[in-house]
């Protein structure tokens, strides 16, 4: 069952009705959705905590919406801490997201058709977790309509997730308890340890681990060490999946 | 406006324009597999770079933080990370090493 579109004398646009299978569709997403907020929750909280020792607290948290991207955001608010200029800081946490393209050229069987506007608005909700939420969704039989309404309902569940640990973490990071900080490796060991599995994933995550080591242990300005972090492993990564394929 | 402004505003239209060109070029775009895995590792770096800085910050004697149970917490991290576990249960088992080598440094030095 598709969802219906209306027609008004006022807006010859199409607008799309969600009808029951839409709605049992949406919901589904959110379900589906639930359990990766709850893991993704530690990390939203360090954001927070990020946020608030911010020098403006109101951009540094609007990020969570326009960055849409916990590493990105953390990355920006780390130089910016550091002292590196607004430019640098964003293209920083730019090339952070730059992975996206890849999440959303697979989306493309799933939205290249849609209208415009509907294309541009899941566009600003591309990244892991609804990515995986509708690869899992496409495995299964169904509707193109009633899998854009799936993600779109993973979206909203992540979206108002991701605000709610954020803007906690924002106040967790008022607390001045040396525990929070230790918080913080435990995370990012969530997120880095993952990557080993992929081609080429240990050998980036060893050569940005030591290029860090070797910043840190140079005295290197700390707000340096990501972006030379980045160009070790972008370029281990790539060497290493060269030579296991040659 | 703020630097920070400038710098969330730049980052913001950055990120949502590398997500909407797939979507609005559709087949058009095309990046080589290499690219693609460069940019997946490139973003991974720098979160790695992140987690080498946040981890030298806790080590350090200035964090207020005994060093021997942040091992730990980071080694349970590590452990449970591996075998595939979220990271919420990562970080509680984390958090779960460090107070239990807090517990028993304490018991080993009000021992005999």
């Amino acid at each position: 069952m598709q969802p219906t579109t209306t027609r008004t004398a006022t807006s010859p646009e199409l607008v799309p009705q969600p009808d029951e299978a839409a709605w049992r569709e949406a919901c589904a997403g959110a379900v589906a959705m639930a359990p990766l907020v709850v893991g993704y929750a530690p990390f939203g909280l360090i954001v927070g905590v990020a946020v608030s020792g911010s020098s403006d607290l109101i951009a540094a948290w609007t990020g969570t919406l326009s960055i849409y991207g916990g590493s990105a955001q953390l990355t920006l608010l780390h130089l910016l801490a550091g002292g590196v200029g607004a430019w640098a800081a964003a293209g920083a946490a730019a090339l952070v997201n730059a992975r996206l393209v890849v999440f959303s050229l697979a989306l493309v069987p799933l939205f290249g058709s849609a209208r415009l506007p509907v294309r541009l608005l899941a566009a600003a909700f591309v990244v892991e977790p609804t990515w995986v939420v509708a690869l899992q969704r496409g495995d299964r039989p169904g509707t193109l309509s009633g899998r854009r309404w799936h993600y779109a309902g993973a979206s909203l569940v992540l979206t108002v997730g991701w605000v709610l640990c954020v803007t906690a973490g924002l106040a967790l990071g008022q607390v001045d308890a040396p525990v929070v900080a230790m918080v913080v490796p435990l995370c990012l060991v969530a997120v880095v340890v993952p990557h080993l599995r992929l081609p080429g994933g240990a050998a980036a995550v060893l050569a940005a681990a030591l290029a860090s080591l070797g910043a840190v242990a140079a005295s290197a300005p700390a707000a340096v060490v990501p972006p030379i972090a980045m160009a070790a492993a972008a370029f281990a990564g790539v060497s290493s999946v060269r030579e296991e394929d040659s | 406006m703020t630097p920070v402004w400038i710098a969330v505003l730049a980052a913001g239209a950055a990120s949502y324009g590398l997500r909407v060109l797939p979507l609005l070029l559709g087949d058009r775009v095309r990046l080589s597999p290499r690219a693609q895995t460069g940019l997946r590792h490139a973003g991974m770096g720098a979160i790695t770079g992140l987690l080498v800085l946040g981890t030298v910050t806790v080590l350090r004697p200035s964090s207020g933080l005994p060093i021997v149970p942040v091992l730990v917490a980071l080694g349970a991290a590590v452990t449970s990370a591996l075998l595939r576990r979220s990271m919420l249960v990562t970080v509680l088992a984390g958090i779960t090493a460090y107070g239990g080598a807090l517990l028993v440094i304490a018991l080993g030095a009000g021992g005999p």
